[in-house]
């Protein structure tokens, strides 16, 4: 019996001129009820096009899923059409914040009018109650001047005004599954804190499980219960936040970890790599990595349980 | 957005005296002697003399404009130096029937033109796209007047279908009473009840709104389709989704309205386009409109006519390119 909810064996592709690229390849990741995990990876790691293949919204025909099932609540959304899709999960159940608050917003709507859409559309609500309930929400992200934010363009916000105007719409039909997708990535330093307690205090509030997408470990070490690191569609390390952050077993998460400055004296360390030749069948990080042997170029290394407790994909894993 | 319209407004005035300055000197370098013209073929140096004291042409060339302006301000361009008739007479005889033809062509660029580029975008790749898309480079690349004469050739021609021109069949226009409220025949027959008329104009506009409805409606639909397929790969289109809208609302209304900058300057050129066209398509079908009207004024060499022709034509664009600013100001971050 699959978790609440469940990703197995998920993969997917992208056509390109140059034939097809596998840009997503998940074991497997499980996410409770009410919790929050935490999911790291660099730029092009698949950590948006995990998002979008949860919601069923990849760019359709360039990507191709070819195996696997996403569990959730006991369905496997990637059995269900677009039809079942649309009327039963996205923005009902299932509802995604996505990176840029600059573009996530439709620029010639007001907010107002945004918030209105989704409100009519998902709980039926017309008249003065759509009003009130818009007025709800973005009390609920704690928009000062609730009533004339209403009626203003996204243009006339800032930044952080528009990630919670996005919260709002994202949550307002209450949603119990919410993908973050880096949703402070855009943001001043100081605004992200706000963003972020946000959605924790929502996540409580609301009782939500939250999949955090974000390229910064030290978000997912406060925030997440559970953490898993992303590299090239594989995901090579993954378990309780503590143990991935603090007590990294693939060399991945160590030089990410490494790469975070902990105090004014330290000096910045960069990981020296090597760089050697792509590894075709073996495993994905074997050209980057200071201590792949000639079994990394040769078999892909499966997600294991290691001596600590936390799951990793890698043969050096333990000999370190 | 008082503001906004009223900058607008002063640059169209602008834009207008330019174009008068420009006619009014074009028309006074041509190498033709308007007094002569006005006095008639076989005039006496006399006459010619009476006549350009009488078309104030003995003054100064500043005071000529000056003049000109004035006229103009009040509506007066002039006469016809064919008919002799005041030319803002003529032209508000012929006015209407264009007016219908370019209505008609309007109407289908934005009621075909928009939404055949809506369900190209929708269905990108697919036979209906290709095919809107053949059609859209077809009708833009094919000359007009070839256009009008192929339909004629079939549908007048070959199946007899339609009639080859004109506005009304000539036993109408002799049998019955023409009724005049407003001059447009079409809602004039529609509103006092001739239906016969009403049915013999519908008849007879079909052939020539088709000709010059083809140009917008290709190129609206054109345009409508590359602004949206760039719009629906926003992330605003995607987060639309993820929450669930319909792909009506987000194909519709969330990413249409994105496109209304590009699709209704569009819609606006390619009415001045329209008018320009009148032209050729008037002149093919006699349509006695004003394209018809300045085919003849020009080869009648009618300067005061052309001139008004001219004035009248910048004075559309800028009354159109008006209207379509303040179309796209919709989009509320165009207002400064």
């Amino acid at each position: 019996m699959p978790g609440y909810f469940e990703i197995q064996n998920l993969s997917v592709g992208f056509r390109t001129f140059e034939g097809e690229r596998r840009v997503l390849d998940i074991e497997r990741l499980v996410i409770g009820r009410g919790e929050t995990y935490g999911l790291v990876g660099e730029s092009g790691a698949g950590k948006t096009v995990l998002a979008l293949t949860i919601l069923g919204l990849l760019p359709k025909p360039a990507a191709v899923v070819h195996s696997g099932s996403i569990w959730f609540d006991g369905q496997d959304l990637l059995q269900k059409g677009e039809k079942e899709l649309y009327a039963r999960y996205r923005g009902k159940r299932l509802a995604m914040i996505f990176q840029d608050p600059m573009s996530t917003l439709n620029p010639v709507f007001t907010v107002g009018q945004q918030i209105a859409r989704v409100v009519e559309k998902q709980q039926g609500l017309r008249g003065a109650a759509v009003a009130k309930r818009s007025l709800e929400l973005l009390e609920m992200v704690k928009l000062p001047d609730a009533q004339s934010t209403l009626k203003k363009y996204p243009h006339e916000l800032s930044g952080g005004q528009r990630q919670r105007v996005i919260i709002a719409i994202a949550l307002s039909c209450g949603a119990e599954f919410l993908i973050a997708d880096e949703p402070t990535r855009n943001l001043d330093v100081t605004i992200q804190a706000g963003i972020l307690k946000l959605i924790g205090d929502l996540q409580k509030d609301l009782g939500i499980s939250v999949l955090f997408i974000a390229n910064n470990v030290g978000l997912v070490n406060v925030f997440c219960k559970n953490a898993g690191i992303l590299y090239h569609g594989k995901l090579v390390e993954d378990g309780p936040s503590e143990l991935v952050i603090r007590a990294a077993k693939h060399p991945y998460t160590q030089t990410l970890i490494s790469a975070i400055p902990r105090d004014k004296s330290e000096k910045l360390k960069f990981a020296s790599t090597v760089i050697k030749p792509e590894a075709q069948r073996g495993c994905p990080y074997y050209s980057r990595c200071n201590l792949a042997e000639s079994i990394c170029f040769d078999r892909m290394p499966m997600l294991e349980t290691s001596s600590s407790g936390q799951k990793v994909a890698c043969f050096m894993a333990e000999k370190q | 957005m008082k503001k906004f319209i009223l900058r607008r407004l002063l640059l169209g005035i602008i834009v207008l005296l330019g174009v008068a300055l420009l006619t009014f000197f074009l028309a006074r370098v041509v190498p033709s002697d308007p007094a002569a013209k006005w006095a008639g073929p076989r005039a006496t140096p006399e006459q010619i003399a009476r006549a350009t004291i009488e078309l104030g042409l003995d003054k100064p060339l500043y005071v000529q404009f000056g003049k000109y302006l004035l006229d103009l301000l009040q509506g007066n361009l002039g006469y016809s130096l064919r008919t002799r008739r005041p030319i803002t007479l003529e032209l508000q005889e012929s006015l209407p029937a264009t007016i219908e033809l370019v209505l008609i062509s309007t109407i289908a660029a934005v009621f075909v033109g928009i939404p055949l580029g809506v369900i190209s975008a929708k269905r990108k790749d697919q036979l209906i796209d290709h095919l809107s898309r053949l059609f859209s480079i077809g009708v833009v690349s094919l000359p007009t007047f070839w256009i009008g004469l192929i339909l004629q050739l079939v549908f007048f021609r070959v199946l007899g279908l339609f009639p080859m021109g004109g506005q009304l069949s000539t036993e109408i226009k002799i049998t019955m009473d023409i009724p005049k409220v407003t001059g447009f025949i079409m809602f004039d027959s529609l509103v006092t009840g001739n239906f016969r008329i009403f049915l013999d104009a519908l008849w007879h506009i079909v052939l020539p709104g088709i000709t010059i409805g083809m140009y917008p409606v290709g190129l609206v639909a054109r345009m409508t389709r590359s602004a949206l397929l760039e719009i629906l790969n926003e992330d605003y289109i995607t987060a639309a989704r993820s929450y669930g809208l319909s792909e009506r609302i987000v194909l519709w209304s969330y990413a249409l309205k994105n496109s209304i900058g590009p699709t209704s300057t569009v819609v606006a050129l390619s009415i001045g386009y329209t008018l320009v066209n009148t032209f050729l398509t008037e002149s093919i079908f006699t349509w006695p409109g004003i394209g018809n009207y300045i085919a003849s004024a020009v080869i009648g060499l009618d300067y005061p006519a052309i001139m008004g022709v001219t004035i009248f034509s910048a004075f559309s664009y800028v009354v159109l390119n008006l209207i379509a600013d303040i179309i796209i100001a919709l989009d509320p971050r165009v207002r400064v």
